[in-house]
């Protein structure tokens, strides 16, 4: 009950700002192919939350947003690719201008900066994926967690 | 990468046709994709429509990137056989409406023969629909719709009047330095004809996302098996990287893996190599069975690619089918 009360508090603060790394999370409202099904967010012990948003198909993505409310950590899986715009916000154009810069050949797609880590692979049906700022990840938490 | 010709006429004609060549063979997407360029002004292909007489755009995403283009009906003949009016994508096609930006959000634009290394891709997975984004748009207005399976670019494999229950893609063994071209046969139908039946081949149940399972290293990943991808991907820290990015042991270094269906279960051991692929790329040679590079991401996956292919013949059968008492998805060899 505590959290559902803390979304909605988040969600009336984040009218005006789009959902991205380094941002605010997702609202739920965004237009997209596939509707959402569900959205649950979930505070831990180490003091970052967790927002995951589930579409009718099955695509999860979750965000893992620190006490401020910033997002540092995104990750995706299922059977559709997310909006990496939306997602990755102002570090998609790396993301983009990585992918363009890669050989024909379906491969991953990695990215693995002192300020940006984005990982990307699959194939249609089973995408999955996830992004982090490193400088942004609270002491203690291990990003083998973000997925 | 592997490629076939596709033959592609006007919806029941036998004349306005064209052939194209150098069509990307894919086992893990869904669906014919050619690019405007590669087809020219011929055959004259009529738009899709939705039930209001709208044309149809699609946005496809692939973890490189976005095709965007018309859908257009099209008889496409394989082997033989024809897809009769199928939806087909007509990636970069010149009378499609501006990419709108719910499609370019996925990443970079892959609409170029150039980016794609082939003039289309033929999706001839283990799943019928594809997935994609429909929109019909006005002007540069454009708006997702939602649309019949039997509407959307599908599976050309799946609407085959016979022979439509799935594929072996069966390729030649090469050597430990490759070969620049090798010639394989893709066979439509599994266990329809004398020639195709699964025999004695091992098969493995996939889930709904056509992946199965690897275990490797101690660890069992996700994984799957895809004549798109031009490698084999997955992590093992003791081969060392290069900064092409792929591996570049001293020397060879030979792996053993076990394939396993997705819910456990039938599983298989495979042995693989894994050279120096400078060394491969020195040799000017395209097709090799040793070519690795790590996944790279979490959580780790076995992404099996054209290497796994060379000296086996590779069934994949198709979603709502049963074929001698296994049910789709599957993967088989």
């Amino acid at each position: 009950m505590k959290t559902a009360h803390w979304l909605l508090v988040l969600l009336a603060a984040s009218t005006d700002l789009h959902a991205e790394l380094g941002g605010r999370p997702m609202r739920g409202d965004e237009p997209g192919p596939v509707g959402i099904e569900a959205m649950r967010q979930s505070t831990t012990p180490a003091g970052y939350s967790v927002q995951e948003t589930e579409t009718e198909d099955g695509t999860t993505v979750r965000e893992y947003l620190l006490p401020t409310g910033e997002v540092f950590a995104v990750a995706w899986s299922g059977p559709r690719m997310p909006n990496l715009q939306r997602l990755l916000g102002a570090y998609f154009e790396s993301y983009r201008d990585e992918a363009a810069s890669r050989p024909p050949g379906r491969r991953p797609i990695a990215i693995d900066r002192s300020d940006l880590v984005v990982q990307s692979g699959g194939h249609p049906r089973a995408f999955h994926g996830r992004a982090y700022l490193p400088q942004r990840v609270p002491a203690g938490f291990s990003t083998n967690e973000i997925k | 990468m592997p490629y076939v010709d596709v033959t592609i006429c006007a919806p029941g004609s036998s004349t306005d046709c064209k052939t194209i060549g150098y069509v990307l063979v894919d086992t893990a997407s869904y669906g014919l994709r050619v690019f405007s360029s590669a087809l020219g002004t011929t055959p004259t292909l009529p738009k899709k429509t939705d039930g209001s007489g709208r044309p149809l755009s699609e946005c496809v995403a692939f973890v490189s990137g976005y095709m965007w283009g018309n859908v257009r009906l099209a008889d496409v003949k394989l082997g033989g056989l024809t897809a009769s009016s199928l939806p087909i994508q007509i990636v970069a096609d010149t009378e499609a409406p501006v990419v709108p930006s719910t499609c370019s959000d996925y990443g970079a634009d892959m609409g170029s023969v150039r980016r794609l290394g082939a003039n289309g891709i033929l999706g001839i997975g283990t799943f019928a629909e594809d997935l994609g984004d429909y929109y019909t748009c006005t002007g540069s207005t454009c708006s997702l719709q939602l649309v019949n399976a039997s509407d959307s670019v599908s599976n050309p494999v799946a609407a085959l009047l016979s022979d439509n229950n799935g594929v072996i893609l069966d390729m030649p063994s090469v050597s430990a330095t490759g070969a620049a071209t090798v010639s394989g046969s893709l066979t439509f139908g599994i266990g329809t004809r004398g020639n195709n039946t699964l025999g004695s081949a091992t098969v493995l149940g996939l889930d709904l996302q056509g992946n199965l399972r690897t275990i490797y290293g101690g660890n069992t990943l996700s994984a799957f098996i895809d004549s798109g991808s031009n490698g084999l991907f997955f992590d093992d820290a003791t081969i060392t990287e290069c900064t092409s990015g792929w591996f570049c042991p001293a020397a060879t270094v030979s792996r053993t893996a076990t394939l396993q269906a997705a819910t456990g279960g039938t599983q298989a051991a495979v042995s693989f190599d894994i050279a120096n692929a400078n060394a491969l790329f020195a040799t000017g040679n395209a097709a090799f069975n040793n070519l690795g590079a790590p996944w790279g991401s979490v959580p780790s996956q076995f992404d099996w690619g054209m290497p796994f292919f060379y000296g086996r013949r590779v069934y994949f059968g198709i979603y709502g089918n049963t074929i001698s008492g296994n049910p789709g998805p599957f993967v088989a060899y």
